[in-house]
């Protein structure tokens, strides 16, 4: 019919101009998985041992000689891992902001970092033996999980809005952070120290093992994440306009919490308390890609571990040969840069 | 045919709706109306299931929607707020997109472009579809939602207020196009709504609320009536009717 | 005639001698010699001591009844014999039950770092013994308020160590027992100094702290140790006292002994080598570690942390210096010193867990 063939000439431009801002955000997305690249090859080529580029370079397919153990054993492990937290802390700061519609929210404001630094205090207290290390990890993630069911239960009590959770989140932050502080007051001498050193964060502690029970959190919680970003657009323009389009809000709220809080527990449960990236990435994320959260999800997460794995490096080169834990170093980096975004934007991106 | 039987609402102790009963059929316009706090908006919530009825049924086509899941829902009914959200921090044609949710698996297709390209056309929304809809004035932003309800080819449309925050022009070019699409692509739109006149010119039937309770429910020129007007809002009225158009005009407040 | 004291009798005698101001000399040095006489009169003296933190204080003699908070503190009272004066303990103290059993019924007065004021005000004591920093500055005023001295010393590093117990010494009235047992001491280091002297190469180690990859740089007590031990620390060009570090860098500098402090709760008590078992085989399992020199060579040695501080820190270093000079050190057996110590200061049989793997 001609209304359809006139309808047609009309759309093509719509269609195609729609496509190409979309473009853009896919080129924005493959310069940021670039960069991530590029920090991953500085942080392998950096080390304290006299390896050469050269020789890290081939290191990493030649099996002969010392550069390719140290390169596979000891410096792939940290960036490996640094990614995957960077990537999981992200993606939990960019749930917990959108399905709390709130700038601040992260899972470390909810108090997940918390519970996690009170069951790792606990693990450091009481574990002993061959397994400290896995008991301290085991006991960090189960109470960073309990965290998040306190949140819920008052959450099923009085609705899951945005509201109640984030105070609920807010006030067990304090409860555990009361009680590590406690468990602190009481310790020795060299329980204290290994308390505060965990808080810090270290990459250094982290081998292939610990990265395999990372992946198992982290990644298919993202993926569950990533497929419904469609419903966290929705959820964008209020509760009542997404249940009318077919979205569950506040059952997507709770799903989308359960899933942060097990990716930070993730990602902190081996390493202690990295912050500031799961706050900072999301918001670097809007400003350069935008809340479309199919690309908003993938942008936070390169972002995320783009800011942990330069932080490593810096934190293992800058003041050589000691080392700056790297919790500091995310800070450090991350701050200046979100303040030159924030000066610097143009339009309201949140 | 969307159908309200027996609805009772009530915030904890206090009750809001009583016994609201009504049927809509598609590509009817019917208008409900009332004072402040009358209960429009808790009664349109009840039936997009946003706030679950203390008693009652509501059907779809025989269907009740309590046991619908939201998806199914968001086939049937199609919903626009008072005002647009307070950010949405994205462009104007991904909000229109929104409307589409229910039925996208994943991507958008090129058929959901289709519909999308056609509403934003009829409604002369082509220009600013690539903005930002945070830049848009109120007016363009009220139409983009009324586009996104549009693009959700719901069978049902449920309105609230959608002209208190427009201007002059902008009031009725959103009347005028509600009535249209009633009528060409068969919709039924029940609409809350405080402008009498408007009501009058562009609806089929009219439902008066008071107290939480149907006081009446017919055709505008059975309901509207001093009489009506007077025990409802406390306020006298002058009617009068030229050209086929309506003149509701306020006299004084009832002591 | 009554018996009169004897400076009269001496007036007397002087009288007899018929020497013309004999009398009245002999008078004036009765009360001379009264006032010299310090034995058999309650009279009380006062000391001027400097602390751990270099202030100034002043301790009325004698202390009769104190009031120990630091651990260090208090083994160095039981070296001087002074342990029967102590009326009140800190929590870690009555913590380690089995090494202070004749303490067992001392109420305990709070944390070393948080004294309960009133309990400690109740028992009346002359001195309060505690570390340098903490309690904090507060504790000073407190107990100046009660009329309390407040003696901070804090016997953890060797370099103040000695000061410190001679104070302790003076303060207490045992100068005897402080010089004894700092010869003894002294005479162990100067051993080992005596050992190593001359030899070509300082063995190169690694000090890891009690958190793991966190090495003991210059600042921390154990570095001190491994120094009067005559190792070299790998980390003694870092400036913080607990940096973290990278596997990487431990295998570039690849240590010939690794030496990890472990903490051992009452390590006297113990029996079981099983906590320092585990950080020994953490250490061993950490990927490619195998390389260096220590895990090929059983180089790899975990050190009690009851041992690495106070006075048996003379113990670490006797350890350490054995596992870092084997040949010069044959005839250096560290077990049977720290039996001496414990039997002739202390007056304890020798027990308890301290190293891992044990020596022979």
């Amino acid at each position: 019919m001609s209304s359809s063939h006139a309808s047609s000439n009309l759309k093509v431009p719509l269609l195609q101009s729609y496509r190409r801002s979309n473009a853009f955000k896919m080129v924005y997305l493959l310069t940021m998985l670039l960069c991530l690249a590029l920090s991953v090859f500085a942080g392998l080529l950096q080390g304290a041992s006299s390896t050469s580029w050269s020789e890290a370079l081939t290191a990493l397919w030649d099996r002969s000689g010392r550069a390719h153990l140290i390169v596979w054993q000891l410096r792939l492990p940290r960036i490996a891992m640094g990614c995957l937290i960077g990537w999981g802390l992200a993606l939990g700061g960019a749930a917990c902001q959108t399905v709390l519609r709130n700038p601040l929210a992260s899972p470390f404001t909810l108090g997940v970092a918390s519970g996690a630094g009170f069951g790792a205090v606990l693990g450091i207290i009481w574990g002993f033996g061959r397994f400290q290390q896995e008991i301290i990890a085991l006991s960090a993630f189960l109470f960073a999980l309990l965290t998040i069911l306190a949140v819920l239960t008052v959450a099923q009590i009085k609705g899951a809005s945005p509201e109640t959770l984030i105070l609920a989140g807010v006030a067990t932050m304090f409860l555990f952070s009361a009680l590590t502080s406690l468990l602190q007051y009481i310790g020795t001498f060299e329980e204290v120290h290994a308390i505060v050193f965990w808080m810090f964060g270290s990459l250094s502690k982290v081998g292939w093992n610990e990265i395999a029970l990372a992946v198992v959190m982290i990644l298919p919680a993202s993926l569950v994440l990533y497929f419904k970003s469609w419903d966290l657009n929705l959820l964008i323009g209020g509760d009542e306009t997404a249940q009318s389009l077919g979205v569950n809000a506040p059952g997507l709220r709770k799903v989308a919490l359960v899933l942060s809080a097990l990716m930070t527990a993730g990602a902190i449960c081996f390493t202690g308390i990295i912050g500031f990236v799961g706050l900072v990435s999301p918001h670097i994320g809007r400003m350069l890609i935008g809340a479309d959260h199919r690309y908003l999800i993938p942008a936070s997460g390169v972002i995320g571990a783009l800011l942990v794995v330069t932080a490593d490096t810096l934190s293992r080169t800058v003041w050589m040969p000691q080392i700056i834990p790297i919790g500091i170093v995310t800070s450090f980096l991350g701050v200046p840069f979100f303040f030159c975004l924030l000066v610097k934007k143009t339009r309201e991106y949140w | 045919m969307l159908e309200v039987s027996g609805l009772w609402f009530s915030y904890g102790k206090s009750v809001v709706l009583q016994d609201i009963g009504f049927q809509l059929q598609p590509g009817e316009i019917m208008s409900i109306v009332g004072p402040n706090g009358v209960g429009k908006t808790t009664l349109l919530r009840c039936i997009l299931g946003v706030l679950a009825p203390g008693r009652g049924k509501i059907l779809i086509n025989g269907m009740p929607t309590a046991k619908m899941p939201p998806k199914q829902r968001a086939l049937h009914l199609g919903y626009v707020p008072q005002s647009a959200p307070l950010r949405l921090p994205v462009k104007a044609l991904d909000v229109v997109l929104m409307g589409r949710r229910p039925q996208i698996s994943w991507k958008p297709s090129k058929k959901d472009f289709e519909i999308v390209d056609r509403i934003l056309t009829g409604m002369n929304l082509t220009e600013s579809a690539l903005a930002d809809f945070d830049r848009l004035s109120g007016g363009q932003r009220q139409k983009i939602m009324l586009a996104r309800a549009f693009a959700q080819q719901s069978r049902f449309l449920l309105l609230d207020e959608p002209t208190s925050n427009l201007d002059l022009r902008h009031r009725l070019e959103v009347m005028e196009l509600l009535s249209s699409m009633a009528h060409s692509e068969d919709l039924g739109i029940l609409i809350a709504i405080h402008d009498l006149n408007l009501a009058a010119r562009f609806s089929d039937r009219i439902m008066m609320l008071r107290s939480g309770k149907v006081f009446c429910l017919g055709r505008p020129a059975e309901v509207l009536c001093e009489d009506h007007i007077r025990e409802i809002y406390g306020v006298d009225v002058a009617i009068s009717r030229s050209n086929g158009h309506w003149h509701i005009i306020p006299v004084s407040a009832v002591k | 005639m009554p018996e009169l004291p004897w400076p009269f009798f001496m007036l007397k005698r002087a009288d007899a001698l018929r020497h013309p101001y004999l009398s009245e000399m002999v008078g004036c040095l009765i009360p001379v010699i009264c006032l010299l006489s310090s034995t058999g009169y309650a009279e009380h003296s006062k000391v001027m001591v400097k602390d751990a933190l270099g202030q100034s204080i002043e301790v009325a003699l004698p202390v009769s009844r104190m009031v120990v908070l630091s651990g260090d503190g208090m083994e160095v009272v039981r070296i001087l014999k002074a342990h029967d004066r102590v009326v009140g303990v800190s929590d870690s103290i009555a913590k380690e039950a089995v090494f202070w059993s004749e303490l067992s019924s001392r109420p305990v007065v709070g944390k070393w770092s948080e004294p309960n004021y009133e309990l400690i005000a109740e028992l009346h004591p002359d001195l309060v013994l505690c570390y340098g920093r903490n309690p904090g500055p507060e504790a000073d005023k407190k107990f100046k308020a009660l009329g309390i001295a407040l003696l901070r010393l804090d016997f953890y590093r060797i370099s103040t160590f000695f000061a410190e117990v001679t104070v302790l010494g003076k303060v207490l009235e045992r100068e005897q027992e402080a010089l004894a047992f700092l010869a003894w001491y002294r005479e162990k280091l100067a051993y080992i100094q005596r050992k190593i002297k001359g030899g070509n190469n300082q063995t190169r180690v690694y000090l890891e702290s009690y958190t793991d990859f966190h090495t003991s740089g210059p600042g921390s007590g154990i570095h001190e140790m491994c120094l009067l031990a005559g190792g070299k620390n790998i980390a003694s060009v870092f400036s913080i006292p607990y940096s973290q570090v990278t596997s990487e860098w431990v295998i570039v500098e690849n240590p010939q002994v690794i030496v990890k402090t472990c903490v051992s709760p009452d390590a006297y008590g113990t029996e079981s080598s099983a906590l320092l078992k585990a950080c020994y085989e953490s250490i061993n399992a950490r990927p490619l570690w195998s390389e260096t020199a220590a895990l090929q060579n059983n180089g790899v040695h975990v050190l009690a942390g009851d041992v690495c501080a106070g006075p048996r820190a003379i113990i670490g270093v006797l350890h350490m210096a054995k596992w870092f000079y084997p040949a010069s050190m044959a005839d250096l057996d560290p077990t049977s010193l720290h039996r001496e110590y414990l039997e002739v200061f202390h007056n304890l049989p020798y027990q308890g867990v301290y190293v891992y793997p044990e020596e022979n």
